[in-house]
């Protein structure tokens, strides 16, 4: 068991390593703009899904991240389960703000606006509100624990927009497209395209594991350095 | 005592307190007045984009008075540590969550209707029997939205500049609540009743969601350090 642990514990610290993650985002970058041919309807625009899938993704695993991390506190109080909630609630608004952005770019370049009140664009500017007011909750708190223990409650309240973010293109009618992989049935997407864009999701999610690593170490030392600094008199 | 005589009593304490003062339910009532006057002289006497535009203000209206009246609720807990004192004499902590909810709803259903009223004459809505409906939507979309305003109030009860982090927490979370609030209530104007029958269920989970994560997380939000 110890040695199967180990193995895990590796595999873990290779997947969640910087090199990994960099080797693979140079692969995904190569793959989605020379590897794979443009989309035959919007051009070589289309190309930028390879950023703004992975990001929505992304955003979605990083505040279900936060969920059981705060989920963790509430039933075992410790620090270590609240720095790896942070970390990627921090790491999840940075890429619901990188799927804006892109959304924006690619929507202008397809809608001919950079922004529409479509349910799905409107629902992701809201979680991303909903995530700035949790890092704001986290910075207006100083005890610890208590910080710990109230951003563990926003952490799991808030997640009950994620489900209302992905289906919303599904309940109301908008300029967005409904879920084109993850959906009933087979997945309405080129199967060349299909699998860089899975490329390109697995390489952003390595980014995110190397990021969560390196963001809840941070705050890990930078609570060591609190515990032991003496309060100046 | 049980658990439902403690949030009777937690409740009337609050609906008591706010009938002497009148400092919540009147300040939300003026906002919520002031804004319906304020859309009607930004959009001009086009009278149908007016009736078009009435569930939205109210519905809006209605959050931000929701700030307001959570916030004076809360600070009259918080006042002279009462907080704390009454969090050591309840034997059941859901029990403050729970009368938070319905006294919250209380005012909030009642200020509500009071807008709808007013929009009924400031709006030029037709009375109609089918407006009736509206009745559930109201309450619906008040327990709601008091289920959220009582947990994120004692979220933010420790925060440093807790009257600018009340909104900026309370109102995202609320989105939901007024899609399906404004959902509801056009569909009623509209006299689509089986619509609003959909968005009013639709509400009902919403509220009976939240309001069970409010039961469940209270205690982890709420206790005084």
């Amino acid at each position: 068991m110890t040695g199967l642990s180990d193995l895990a514990r590796t595999i873990g610290r290779v997947a969640a390593s910087g090199s990994v993650a960099g080797v693979a985002l140079l692969a995904t970058v190569t793959i989605g703009l020379v590897g794979v041919p443009a989309d035959a309807a919007q051009g070589d625009v289309q190309r930028i899904m390879y950023v703004h899938v992975p990001s929505a993704w992304l955003a979605y695993l990083a505040f279900f991240v936060t969920l059981v991390g705060g989920v963790l506190y509430l039933w075992r109080p410790n620090l270590a389960y609240d720095r790896v909630a942070a970390a990627s609630a921090e790491i999840g608004l940075m890429f619901t703000g990188l799927a804006i952005l892109s959304g924006a770019i690619w929507g202008k370049a397809t809608w001919g606006k950079w922004w529409d009140w479509d349910p799905r664009l409107t629902t992701t500017a809201i979680l991303f509100l909903i995530y700035a007011g949790y890092l704001l909750l986290r910075a207006s708190i100083v005890d610890r624990h208590r910080r710990a223990r109230l951003s563990a409650v926003l952490g799991i309240v808030g997640f009950v927009n994620v489900p209302i973010v992905h289906f919303s293109v599904v309940w109301w009618r908008g300029l967005h497209q409904p879920p084109t992989v993850i959906r009933p049935g087979d997945p309405t997407i080129d199967h060349l395209l299909l699998a860089a864009l899975l490329a390109s999701v697995a390489s952003f999610t390595l980014l995110y594991a190397w990021l969560l690593r390196r963001r809840t170490e941070i705050d890990t030392l930078r609570d060591r350095a609190d515990l032991t600094l003496e309060p100046i008199p | 005592m049980s658990l439902a005589t403690d949030v009777a009593a937690l409740a009337a304490k609050d609906i008591r307190i706010e009938l002497r003062t009148r400092q919540a339910s009147g300040a939300a009532a003026a906002l919520g007045a002031i804004a319906l006057v304020l859309v009607g002289l930004a959009v001009g006497p086009d009278a149908d984009r007016l009736r078009q535009l009435a569930p939205s203000v109210i519905w809006i209206a209605l959050l931000f008075a929701t700030v307001t009246v959570a916030d004076r609720f809360e600070r009259i807990d918080r006042a002279d540590d009462a907080f704390s004192a009454l969090w050591l004499v309840a034997a059941d902590r859901r029990a403050i969550y729970l009368a938070k909810v319905v006294s919250l709803t209380l005012v909030l259903g009642l200020l509500q209707l009071g807008l709808w009223v007013l929009a009924v004459v400031l709006l030029d809505l037709t009375l109609r029997v089918e407006l009736l409906a509206l009745l559930p939507i109201v309450w619906l979309t008040a327990w709601s939205t008091a289920s959220v305003g009582a947990l994120a109030l004692a979220l933010v009860s420790a925060a440093a500049h807790r009257m600018l982090l009340l909104p900026v927490l309370l109102l995202p979370l609320l989105v939901p609540t007024l899609v399906a609030g404004v959902g509801a209530s056009v569909a009623v104007l509209d006299g689509r009743i089986v619509d609003a029958g959909g968005w009013g269920t639709m509400l009902s989970i919403e509220a009976a969601l939240f309001c069970g994560l409010g039961i469940l997380l209270y205690e982890a939000a709420a206790t005084p350090e």
